[in-house]
This record gives structure tokens, sequence and C-alpha cells, in this order.
């Protein structure tokens, strides 16, 4: 039971990807704001 | 009946119609109904674009999928979210620029007629078919969805359930319109995130640790852990072509098209993709926390593990509440898909060819008309209970994503993208997505979405290539659009 764990590759498809959207689209919102300002 | 449960139920909806009795006192042309008069700010415009195409599958669908299976099904969650951030980053300024350019278009067959200065109306009319088709069958199986959830939340009857929450759900569209639309999708955008962030980390809480939870589910079966388990390279990129589905769904598209500003996009992407990506994970975690919470006593239906889970942990008053999201969820996605369909009989039938000098009163009356006309089909429809729910999203999602998805992106991106193109690409990506649909075993067990847009790409490329170039207005009126 003390075994159980998630693999990497589950940990990575899960941990990596979604959160990559977020990051990127705040990384667009902080260029467009730096070329209005 | 569980008094305070209905307390919470009854409170929320009244907030629910004061909205859409506050803005059906401002509403006054037909682009006030249907697009809010291009007035959404980046925040409504993010979470009601969200709440409309999550519907009950993020509370329901997607908790129950990882419940039944674990780990294998994020896959779909990946798909969706990659496919949500490309249609924010390259779709949502450019289609707001362009609409607006292109005889201020308010709906998908409105932008497509005018994009290709087309006269004979062919484009508008293939176009609204397709979209009063499968959103019928779309708004069918979000009827369908509230039924079950107010007859397993209330005990009611199915279909006084039924009844009852078609009532609910036309009676704020028809009053308010795309404004109360969203702004109510905004409420209902924020109840769905709440209830997603809260459930799990009680849930976790309750079993001790994140670690426990993982322990315990993996002494029931360590394939629940494990995201390829079961799967191949066939069945990932399966579930991850979800995420093409974005480019064409017009209810998603109608909230780029009513953001107040082109420049407020990133913004209201920031927003947007942040409310996602926390929701999706929400609903993970709540389906697979479920796994080890009912280890002892599993659950029939997979998809009820949200409902369940909220009334063995929380009190009944937020009990009630956190169940008011999810029938938040399925009503933001019906309320849009109605007022969408009700938008291309208005502007694409009655306007175009029954009555193309009726007054803007008239429409707006019209439009209001067809919403109930609408409810009552799919009302009708949603009476048989043993309807497959999920299997007709799927279809409907795959349906608009082939044969609008690729016209949406070409027409944005490509210059050369004649009328005739567009029109062999809508009609070769509906039949593809009906014909893979009804064909099984091997290569047709892909969703249909894949073979549908590839070939709705690929025809609206060749037929474009070998039609002559478009118009130099249409040419100029393309280079007009910078982003």
């Amino acid at each position: 039971m003390e075994d159980a764990t998630l693999s990497a590759a589950t940990w990575f498809w899960l941990m990596i990807p979604m959160p990559a959207v977020v990051v990127l689209s705040l990384i667009n919102l902080a260029i467009k704001k730096g070329r209005d300002d | 009946m569980n008094f305070p449960t209905l307390t919470a139920f009854i409170a929320y909806l009244i907030v629910l119609m004061s909205i859409g009795i506050f803005f059906y006192l401002r509403t006054k042309s037909l682009s006030d109904y249907i697009l809010g008069g291009r007035g959404l700010n980046p925040w409504v415009a993010a979470l009601s674009a969200g709440a409309s195409d999550m519907s009950g599958w993020l509370l329901l669908g997607l908790p129950g999928a990882m419940y039944a299976g674990g780990m294998n099904n994020i896959w779909i969650a990946i798909g969706l979210s990659m496919g949500a951030y490309l249609n924010w980053q390259f779709v949502a300024k450019r289609l707001r620029k362009y609409t607006e350019v292109a005889n201020d278009s308010i709906t998908l067959p409105d932008y497509l007629e005018n994009r290709f200065n087309d006269s004979s109306r062919v484009l508008r009319v293939i176009s609204a078919i397709v979209i009063l088709v499968f959103f019928t069958i779309y708004v069918t199986s979000g009827l369908v969805g509230g039924a079950i959830l107010f007859e397993e939340t209330f005990g009611l009857d199915y279909q006084l359930a039924l009844w009852v929450g078609s009532l609910i759900i036309v009676s704020y569209t028809f009053l308010g319109g795309f404004m109360a639309v969203s702004w109510t999708d905004f409420l209902q955008g924020t109840l769905m995130f709440l209830a997603l962030i809260l459930v799990p980390l009680i849930v976790i809480q309750t079993l001790g640790s994140w670690g426990e939870v993982v322990a315990r589910t993996g002494e029931i079966d360590p394939e629940y852990l494990d995201a390829f388990s079961g799967m191949t390279l066939l069945s990932i990129i399966s579930l991850m072509a979800w995420g093409l589905g974005y480019f064409g769904q017009p209810h998603i598209l109608a909230r780029f098209m009513a953001i107040r500003y082109p420049q407020d996009t990133p913004k209201a992407q920031m927003v947007g993709m942040t409310w996602m990506v926390l929701g999706l994970f929400g609903a993970i975690f709540t389906g697979f926390a479920g796994i080890a919470y009912f280890a002892n006593a599993p659950l029939d239906n997979s998809e009820t593990v949200f409902i369940a889970l909220v009334q063995v942990l929380f009190n009944p008053w937020i009990g009630g509440i956190l169940l008011a999201a999810i029938l938040s969820a399925i009503m933001s996605t019906v309320d849009s898909q109605l007022l969408v369909c009700s938008s291309a009989i208005v502007e694409d039938f009655y306007k175009q060819i029954l009555r193309r000098k009726a007054k803007r009163r008239e429409l707006v009356w019209i439009g209001r008309f067809s919403v109930i006309i609408l409810a009552l089909i799919a009302t009708s429809l949603a009476a048989n209970p043993e309807s497959k729910v999920l299997d007709l999203v799927a279809y409907a999602w795959g349906g608009f994503g082939a044969s609008f998805g690729p016209i949406v992106l070409l027409s944005l991106f490509w210059r050369r993208l004649t009328r005739n193109g567009a029109l062999a690409g809508m009609v070769t990506g509906a039949v593809t997505v009906i014909g893979w649909k009804n064909l099984s075993g091997g290569l047709f067990d892909l969703y249909e979405i894949l073979p549908g847009f590839l070939l709705c790409a690929l025809a609206a490329i060749v037929v474009s290539l070998l039609d002559k170039e478009p118009a130099a207005e249409i040419q100029a009126q393309f280079d007009s659009i910078t982003t």
C-alpha cells in the first residue's frame, strides 16, 4: 500500500500541459501590456 | 425533499431570474438581445465562454469518467485545454475585429456570408441548418441532464423534473437574451469554479492526505494510477482531438464577437484559461478522490460522484448551493445554445428569406418566440429518459468542430479561401462526422471530429485553389484586419 504512487509519466502529463497554457496566456498578456505601455 | 437544499436552490434561481428581468428592461435592439451590444468586459466574456462551453460535463461527465477509469481519462482534459488556449490565442481577437469590419456581423452565418460577400445566401442557409440540427441535439442532451439532476436531488418524477428545468431555462433566456445569459453565465461560472475547488479539497482532507488517496486507490486497482493503462496511441489521439472542436463552436465564438474592445482579449484569455484549467483539475481530482472515498460502497452511476460527495460531505445549505452549481453548468450551456439557434432562425431565415424589411423590435420578438419553440422541441425529444446524453454531446461537439472549425480558421488566416471552398469544406466536414459516427471498428473507433476536421480543411483548400481568386474588395478587407 505504501508503494502506490503515480508514475513520473502520469505526473508529467497531469501537471505540465494544462498549467503550461495558463503560463503561456500570462506571458501573452504581459507582452501585450508591455507593447501598449 | 430536503428543506435547506431546496431553499438554497430556489434562492439561487431567484437571483438568476432577477438578472434576466433587469436586462430584459434594458434590451432595445436585436444586437443588444443577441450580443449584448458588444459590451462584455473581459471577466464576463471569459467566464461566460467557459461556463457555456463546459456545461454539466465538467461537474458530471469528467469526474464520472475519472471515477470510472482513473488517470487514463486526463487526455481529454489536456486536449481541451490546448484547444481552448489556441482558440483564445489565435481566433478570439481576429474574429472580434473581422466580424465588426464584415458588416458588423453578429452571428457565425452572418460572418461567413459577409466575409465572402455571398449574395446567394447559400453559405448562410447551410451554416444555419448545421447550427439548428446540432444544437437541437445538444440542447436535448442538456435538458436530459437537468432532468436527471432534479430527479436525483429532489426525488421528482423524471417528466416533471424535465418540464420544471426547461421552464426555468427558457424563462430567463427568453427574458434577457444574450446580456442576461452572459451575466448569468458569469455568476454560474463563479459558482462552478468554487464548487470544483472546494469539493476535492474537502474529500482529500476527509481522507487524510493526497498520499492516502493515492494509496487507497492503488490498493483497489493500480491501473487507476496510470495515465497510459489500456491506452493506445489511437485512443490518446482520439481523446485529445476534442480540443479541435473549439474552433467551430458557435456559442463560444459568439463570446469572442461580443468582447467590448479587441484589446481586452489577452486579459479575457488569461481569466478564461485560469478558470478552465483550475476547473479541469477540480473535476479530475473530484472523480479520482471519489474512487478512494467510495471504495467500500461503489456508486452505481459513476456520473453521480460529484452529487454523492456533496451530499455526504457538506451540510444541506452549502450542499444546496453546490448542487445548484450543476444546474448552473447545464443551464449556462443550454441557454447559450438556444440563443444561437434563435439568432439563426431570425437572422438567417426570417430576416433573409421571409421578411427582409422587418423592424428591429419585430426581430427581437421573433427571436424570443423561436427560443420557446426550440425549447419545446428539445423538451419533447428529451422526454425519452433512455437518451444517451454524452454520446449526443460528443456528436454535436464533433459536428460543429468539423463543419465550422477549419472554415473559421481558414477564413481568418487565408486570403485565398473562397465561398465555394468554405461551402465544400462545411458540407464535407458535416457529412464525414455523420458517416464516421455510424461506422465502427479499427480506424473508425477514432473520434469522428479528427477525420471530419481534416477532410473539411482539405476540401476547403482544394476547392478554393480550383476556384477563381476572391474579388479584390474581399482581399482588401482581409488585409485590413491587423492583430
